[in-house]
């Protein structure tokens, strides 16, 4: 096909707004997808996705459109919504020349909407503002146009007003896609180059990478290199997306679509990276690859220590379509063998942690989120602590700098004294106040980022019924007063459950933590204290009391059988807790303590 | 001559208890008498394998054997008598509620060759009796164990339960005085432990009926533990206390891992390595139906030798152990409940501490 009548576009909005419904309408209209084989929003492919109501995942579909007399294909890369996956955004964003932005008809601007639309500005696409959910009664689409003319700064006149619902005016929008998105360019002569955007794991074919030709072309029996990872392939095979794989002769400049090469090694691949003909190479690779930079971490182990090699594949595996997953293997005394974990954001952590245990069939333990802070040690050294139980002993440091951000939290007005008095408690320094309209205003605060990390969302989601949005970007490092607080079980360190907290909040969490702990942990056979400490310091303390009765009946008329399987039931479920010197404690303690509430 | 224990099982009850989850029922007349002729049976059937075993102990338990007429009973102890070289001095238990025993029946227990009896107290309250479903009142318990000691039993054995509807622990501890001055040398005495599917469960879960929590069960045992001892008990397993050595032989086999037949619904077997059961189902029993035999792993007899080994004084000998691939001794575990004073190690015999009988779950667990 003609480069000309190539369209590479995605659809950008904020949560909820509609952009998979928008998208499931496109397949629809261009007879993708047959209507009896929709299933709602079939983008989105994976469970968590649909619950969660947000993308995460991309997945680029080729759509056929004529118009006046023309055919056209027409590549739709979707882009997940949520702030924690900016950088996925921005990868798919490199693949099209297009943007669809969606802003509901009765919300109007949202922080993502700012957000994603200001991305798409800085890689140079054009954008197509659209109306959605018109057919909403508190719809007003043509105040939403202003306001994405005052707000956004993009011209939004002509924005068609849909509803992706009912399917009003999908047809202005593929007319629109074709007649304002530019073709792609590029030259098919040139040597190849082409963007990895995303990939999958097959278990039949290897790895599936997503890409994207901009020079040159690919088809099966070609040599490859990937030119970050610097490995060479033979390609397989090549195709696109309908939205199943569809196999095809040969993708070339302008293209979206996929190969495979038979590669088993998942670490090879890198979103973001350049391939290239290995005989005839590219001069350059293409701008875009990064390394990401997590902002949140937690430990992960598995509960039963055996399966510590399946959690890595697990994580390997994720890693393959998750470029921003990072981890590294971690000892804890009290969890054993498992790995350092970082994440984008809490919801990036939580989805992680919900596909390793659906989808890969794992029961796990997660630490509780921390994020790195830069230790300045007395002997001059600088180190970056993500775990706690690595923060070097008081005495040795000099200073501690915690990363902070610059926090935009967007509500109706009468939500805003509450919201202060959240980001007061989460040590939030006041920058700003702006009314944006009538119904919303912005505030904006600088906080540490820990604090986001601990229970921020849920408390601002609770103060705002739920109307309040919340952006953040990473603003710098401050110096801070913190201390680790250890938890000590029979005098014993649990590593896996210490934290680094704001001196004036350690005695606060101790005494949160250790009621919390003398709820969760059962009774053992001796009495068990359960103490928080600073350094030697105890700043909290609760007795667990000694169980008292355990005890086997009679084994009446010598069934001694149902005794001894009642026992090694008992024995298996016992493995699933873990053992902090004479304390065994079950897995559910470290998961509760993510979750304290201070006024509990 | 092998070493042979005998268990006959007499399903039978008049009303069944509360809190009882045991293989039990009411049954008519003609019911019985099918019973006992299938048990004759059986246990003629199955004699030709025992020629070579003297029996040291035989023991009919239930249900309620003292329930059902006295001929049936009798008669299948002769059976057992001339189908089974019983040792001279066996021991010959029959368990007796205190409402179903007279005079007359004791003394053709007695005479029939039973030299021990078992009565079920339970307690000598009569609301405590009552609520729990029990047809005994105090005199009658009284009445019965008087008896027993008329006709010229000379073990006597009375169980008691810590933890029934109404029960204080100055009724346990004066239940326990009130046995010694009856001159009986044999206590069982055990915790209430709530069985689903019981009346006294359903009872509990509705709220109609309160018991005691584990916690106070504890706590009122290990009162009455110490009373035993002062009277001169010793406790010779988690839930049995004798003077003068007048241990349940019978029980002991089952802790020893002595061998043992059970002939009877529901009756289970340990012979040449394996654990049987005969059907609990009655008309599986009658068609010889629904029988489970069970080869013990060498793991299994590990975790059996920790567990039973880990109820009473004797303990278990960690050679013995050995044998079955499970070397304690190189085990973390095993080192910590030994400093910690809950497992006594002398030599090669291991035992729990008395004072953790009643966690004894718990340690079992971090055994095996």
């Amino acid at each position: 096909m003609n480069k000309e009548n190539i369209r590479n576009f995605c659809i950008i909005a904020h949560i909820d707004h509609g952009k998979s419904t928008l998208a499931d309408r496109l397949l629809e209209k261009t007879g993708t997808i047959e209507k009896r084989d929709m299933q709602a929003q079939l983008l989105d492919s994976m469970d968590i996705e649909r619950e969660k109501g947000i993308t995460i995942k991309l997945t680029p579909t080729r759509m056929k459109y004529s118009f006046e007399g023309q055919d056209y294909i027409l590549n739709l890369i979707d882009t997940p919504g949520h702030v924690d996956f900016t950088y996925e955004v921005s990868r798919s964003l490199l693949a099209c020349e297009g943007a669809i932005l969606i802003v509901d008809a009765s919300q109007g601007v949202e922080a993502q909407t700012l957000a994603n639309a200001y991305l798409a500005i800085d890689n140079n696409l054009e954008i197509l503002p659209v109306i959605n959910k018109i057919d909403l009664p508190s719809a007003r689409p043509e105040e939403v146009k202003k306001e994405i003319e005052d707000v956004v700064g993009i011209p939004a006149m002509h924005a068609p007003c849909i509803s992706a619902k009912d399917g009003t005016n999908i047809d202005d929008v593929l007319q629109m896609i074709v007649k304002e998105f530019p073709s792609p360019k590029g030259d098919e002569k040139a040597p190849l180059k082409a963007l990895i955007f995303d990939s999958y794991y097959d278990p039949y074919k290897g790895v599936v990478c997503m890409i994207r030709v901009f020079d040159g072309k690919v088809k099966a029996g070609d040599k490859i290199l990937f030119m970050q990872a610097q490995k060479e392939y033979e390609v397989v095979e090549v195709g696109y997306f309908v939205p199943k794989t569809q196999e095809c002769d040969i993708l070339s400049s302008g293209e979206v679509g996929y190969i495979t090469a038979s590669i088993k090694t998942i670490s090879d691949i890198r979103v973001g990276d350049t391939i290239t003909n290995s005989e005839e190479r590219t001069s350059e690779a293409l701008p875009g690859y990064k390394e990401v930079q997590s902002v949140v971490y937690c430990g992960i182990f598995p509960i039963d220590g055996s399966k510590y090699n399946d959690l890595k594949e697990a994580l390997l595996k994720l890693k393959l379509n998750d470029a921003s997953l990072q981890f590294e293997p971690e000892t804890s005394l009290a969890l054993g063998f498992g790995f350092r974990c970082g994440f984008l954001g809490l919801l990036h952590l939580e989805i992680i942690t919900e596909r390793l245990e659906r989808e890969f069939d794992l029961d796990i333990i997660t630490t509780a989120p921390s994020v790195s802070y830069k230790v300045y040690k007395t002997n001059g050294q600088v180190l970056e602590v993500s775990n706690p139980s690595s923060l070097p002993p008081t005495v040795e440091i000099e200073k501690i700098c915690e990363p902070m951000v610059n926090a935009s939290i967007y509500t109706p007005p009468e939500y805003v004294g509450a919201i202060m008095e959240i980001a007061q408690e989460k040590r939030g320094v006041y920058k700003n106040l702006v009314y944006l309209d009538k119904v919303r205003v912005r505030v904006d605060y600088k906080l540490p980022l820990g604090e986001i990390v601990y229970d921020f969302f849920d408390k601002l989601k609770s103060a705002t019924k739920g109307y309040a949005s919340f952006d953040y970007e990473l603003g710098g490092e401050e110096q801070s007063d913190l201390v680790r607080v250890d938890i000590l079980l029979n005098g014993e360190k649990c590593d896996a459950l210490s934290i680094i907290v704001h001196k004036d909040k350690a005695y606060a969490r101790g005494r949160v933590i250790t009621e919390k702990l003398k709820k969760i942990i059962p009774r053992q056979m001796f009495e068990v204290p359960i103490q928080a400490a600073i350094g030697n310091k105890i700043i909290a303390r609760e007795t667990l009391s000694a169980m008292r009765k355990d005890v086997l009946a009679k084994c009446y008329g010598g069934d001694i059988t149902r005794k001894r399987k009642l026992l090694e039931k008992q024995k298996e479920g016992k493995k699933k807790m873990r053992q902090i010197g004479s304390v065994s404690i079950p897995a559910e303690a470290f998961l509760t303590i993510l979750k304290l509430d201070d006024d509990e | 001559m092998k070493e042979l224990s005998i268990y006959v099982h007499i399903p039978f009850c008049k009303q069944k208890c509360k809190y009882c989850d045991f293989c039990s029922f009411c049954a008519s007349a003609k019911e019985q008498k099918e019973y006992f002729l299938r048990l004759e049976k059986e246990i003629i059937e199955k004699a030709k394998k025992f020629k070579f075993y003297r029996v040291k102990s035989i023991y009919f338990g239930g249900g309620t054997p003292s329930s059902v007429d006295e001929k049936y009973v009798i008669k299948i102890l002769k059976v057992i008598y001339n189908n089974y070289n019983i040792e001279k001095d066996a021991e010959n238990t029959i368990e007796c509620n205190p409402c179903s025993v007279s005079e007359g029946k004791l003394l053709s227990y007695k005479k029939a060759g039973f030299n021990r009896v078992s009565f079920g107290v339970q307690s000598f309250n009569d609301k405590v009796l009552f609520s729990s479903g029990r047809l005994h009142d105090r005199k009658t318990a009284e009445d019965a164990i008087l008896l027993a000691k008329k006709v010229g039993f000379q073990k006597i054995s009375a169980d008691l339960i810590i933890g029934l509807p109404f029960q204080t622990q100055n009724q346990v501890l004066r239940d326990i005085k009130k046995l010694d001055r009856l001159g009986l040398k044999h206590i069982s005495l055990y915790m209430l432990q709530l069985e689903k599917g019981t009346l006294l469960y359903n009872e509990v879960v509705n709220g109609k009926t309160k018991i005691l929590d584990g916690d106070k069960q504890v706590e009122i045992y290990e009162k009455a533990v110490n009373l035993l001892s002062k009277l001169g008990f010793v406790q010779y397993e988690v839930s049995n206390f004798a003077k003068d050595e007048q241990y349940s032989n019978h029980n002991l086999a089952y802790w020893r891992r002595k061998e043992y037949i059970g002939f009877g619904l529901a009756a289970h077997s340990f012979l040449d390595g394996k654990r049987r059961a005969n059907s609990k189902n009655i008309n599986d029993y009658f068609n010889g139906k629904g029988r489970v035999i069970e080869k013990l792993s060498k793991k299994d007899v590990a975790t059996e030798i920790i567990m039973l080994g880990l109820r009473y004084f004797e303990g278990f000998s960690l050679a013995e152990l050995k044998k079955y691939g499970k070397d304690l001794k190189s085990e973390k575990e095993f080192e910590n409940l030994k400093n910690q004073g809950v497992l006594i190690v002398d030599g090669d015999n291991v035992k729990l501490n008395p004072k953790f009988y009643c966690v004894n779950n718990e340690v079992i667990l971090k055994l095996i």
